[in-house]
């Protein structure tokens, strides 16, 4: 009996949880097909008194420059991210001792400050940068530039994450592609890689989906609007007021490529968590 | 294919001392046998020689090269695994060939190797399937294959036949040395079954709580034991110890015990009276009878521990524990009389107060 009532509390839990996601979700979707009058006069959650999908439409058109271009940025920043991340995961699990025990806690310190207190620094350093280089090098406002700040910001996360898989490597087979004659490098690409895809793509959609719905670093690392998808969908937020059907059909589209990514590349993710906590394959 | 020189080793992890100044020499062309008990310091040896783990102090040679701070990528040895550690995601072929592919050498070469390893190991038959699709003992054969399949300056081998079943580790025992001695080498196996190193082996180290008791050649070493410590861990089945005085007796010397009374062999009879003296006997060299025998010991049977083909018998006779081996299966009921008959020739002399040997039988 016990048992049982477990479940249920376990049931309403999540559909509590569950409906707090789902409302706005809701919201955003019944919005984005109404007309703007209708928005404008009908309560939040009402379904639209005649389908307008010309709204989508024209969100669509407005979004999709600014979305292939985050993905030009987010998705390589990513993988090499991840990339990096793994290889020094792999680096800190071969060294093991002091640099196994003291290097992910230091780490995990650098992942924990917040945007807000790094930007006046990166700011400054990119500034500096510049007038290096004679401005041959421009980062602000650029697409390469927004890349490397990602890159740079992400990467630490992204070794972390990966340290809690290299850990779980079994150290005896690894051990064994050394005693083979395998270079560390070879090691990782023949051996240690293959082993870790599981949670190298987990790594791989947590960081891909957080760049995407990044707006801190965009915002201050570009002019205008139209670099990163978040800037875009905020510029509904205009001073004589919101465009609220238009806003609500570009965060709908802005939010479908990571939550796509997601159910396609789900079962990866979950299997890469599993991975760690020992359940896997 | 080199002699493996290991000077004055010592290694702590966290305090705890594994080896406190390990030397031996493993020749080429010899399998040398590191025998000890569990946590002895076996696998910590070899993980040195194979450079997975730096000695804190103590020096590691290859010939006359000294590769103590050479990583083990660089070192060419071949390792095999108590857990085997195979490729999880590689076949069986990939397996083997990885040494070679690392090494370099042309497909072709590696193909022809992989297929002369697979054929003395005969495992021909399953080089495409995957770790997971083969059975232990398979698996087990695919480790040795992988490690032998290069020209390696030593092959080192951690304990390979203890997670095997019983009869796998017999049939294995037997084949492996043949294995070996076709592929030539410098062969260092640590093992703690003793039947395991006697039936291998060339030559044997000895260690105990990280130190070398003994080394030399495997017979020698366990047919002269040098102290009670190595007749006691480097014995099948363990030795019995029965401890004694010498006192004379009618114009002899002899050994006085609370169970049985032996005359001193020839080369002690300069030892003098109020020696104390630990007779060591193997349960190999007593005999038994259910009838009473002129000149028997009686003993009461406490229980019999019955080992494949041969059973183990532990008696008691006036208070002392004495263990008894047959080579066939023999049930006794406990608390059943016993008569035994020790073969007083065989006996083993050491020194009570330094536990030395005294005198081994011829």
């Amino acid at each position: 009996m016990k048992f049982k009532l477990n479940i249920v509390v376990a049931v309403v839990i999540l559909a509590v949880v569950g409906i707090f996601w789902v409302i706005p979700l809701y919201a955003l979707l019944v919005g984005s097909i109404k007309s703007l009058a209708d928005t404008m006069s009908s309560p939040l959650l009402d379904l639209p008194r005649e389908l307008d999908l010309g709204t989508i439409a024209r969100a669509f058109n407005l979004l999709a420059g600014t979305m292939v271009n985050t993905a030009i940025i987010t998705i390589p920043a990513a993988f090499i991210a991840v990339t990096v991340g793994s290889i020094a995961a792999f680096g800190i699990y071969l060294k093991g001792g002091k640099v196994a025990d003291y290097l992910p806690p230091l780490i995990a310190i650098t992942t924990y400050i917040p945007y807000q207190a790094l930007i006046v620094p990166l700011i400054t350093l990119i500034r500096w940068i510049e007038e290096a280089t004679g401005r041959l090098i421009v980062l602000y406002d650029t697409n390469y530039g927004l890349f490397l700040v990602f890159l740079l910001y992400y990467t630490p996360m992204a070794t972390l994450l990966m340290f809690i898989f290299t850990n779980n490597l079994p150290r005896e087979v690894i051990e064994a592609a050394l005693v083979d004659g395998l270079k560390p490098m070879t090691a990782y690409r023949r051996i240690a890689l293959p082993l870790l895809s599981p949670g190298y793509v987990a790594a791989l959609i947590f960081i891909l989906i957080n760049m995407w719905n990044n707006f801190f670093i965009p915002l201050s690392m570009t002019r205008g609007y139209e670099k990163h998808v978040t800037l875009k969908i905020f510029s509904y937020v205009g001073q004589a007021g919101t465009i609220y059907n238009e806003m609500f059909a570009a965060a709908l589209i802005g939010s479908l490529p990571p939550l796509i990514i997601f159910i396609l590349m789900g079962r990866y993710f979950v299997r890469g968590l599993l991975a760690f906590t020992g359940g896997g394959r | 294919m080199v002699d493996v020189i290991v000077k004055g080793i010592k290694k702590s992890y966290r305090r705890r001392e594994v080896l406190r100044g390990v030397s031996f020499e493993a020749l080429d062309g010899k399998i040398t046998v590191i025998y000890g008990p569990v946590g002895a310091g076996k696998t910590t040896i070899l993980r040195i020689i194979a450079g997975l783990e730096k000695p804190d102090e103590g020096r590691v040679y290859f010939g006359d090269r000294d590769v103590t701070d050479i990583p083990p990528q660089d070192r060419n040895v071949g390792l095999v695994f108590q857990t085997f550690a195979l490729y999880p995601h590689l076949s069986v072929f990939e397996n083997i060939a990885m040494p070679l592919k690392a090494a370099g050498l042309p497909i072709e070469e590696i193909k022809r190797r992989v297929s002369w390893v697979a054929e003395l190991l005969r495992i021909s038959d399953i080089l495409e399937k995957g770790p997971a699709e083969i059975s232990g003992g398979q698996r087990q054969r695919v480790a040795i294959a992988r490690a032998l399949v290069k020209d390696a300056a030593v092959y080192l081998f951690d304990e390979p036949l203890t997670n095997l079943d019983y009869k796998i580790r017999e049939a294995m025992r037997g084949e492996l040395k043949k294995i070996l001695r076709e592929r030539g080498g410098t062969f260092i196996w640590a093992t703690g079954d003793p039947q395991e190193a006697l039936a291998l082996g060339d030559y044997v180290v000895v260690i105990h709580n990280g130190v070398v008791l003994d080394a030399g050649q495997i017979h020698e070493v366990y047919n002269r034991p040098k102290n009670t410590l190595i007749a006691k861990y480097f014995s099948y089945p363990s030795m019995n110890f029965i401890e004694g005085i010498v006192v004379s007796k009618d114009q002899k010397r002899v050994v006085e015990s609370e169970i049985v009374v032996v005359e001193l062999p020839d080369a002690l009879k300069s030892l003098p009276v109020g020696s104390e003296v630990i007779l060591g006997i193997r349960p190999t060299h007593i005999k038994i009878s259910t009838s009473p025998i002129p000149g028997g010991l009686e003993s009461t049977v406490l229980l019999t521990e019955v080992l494949g083909s041969e059973t183990l018998i532990h008696v008691e006779v006036k208070n002392k524990r004495l263990v008894v081996h047959v080579p066939e299966i023999v049930r006794l009921i406990p608390g059943s009389k016993l008569f035994l008959k020790l073969d007083y020739s065989r006996i083993y002399y050491f020194d009570k107060s330094t536990g030395n040997l005294l005198h081994a039988p011829g």
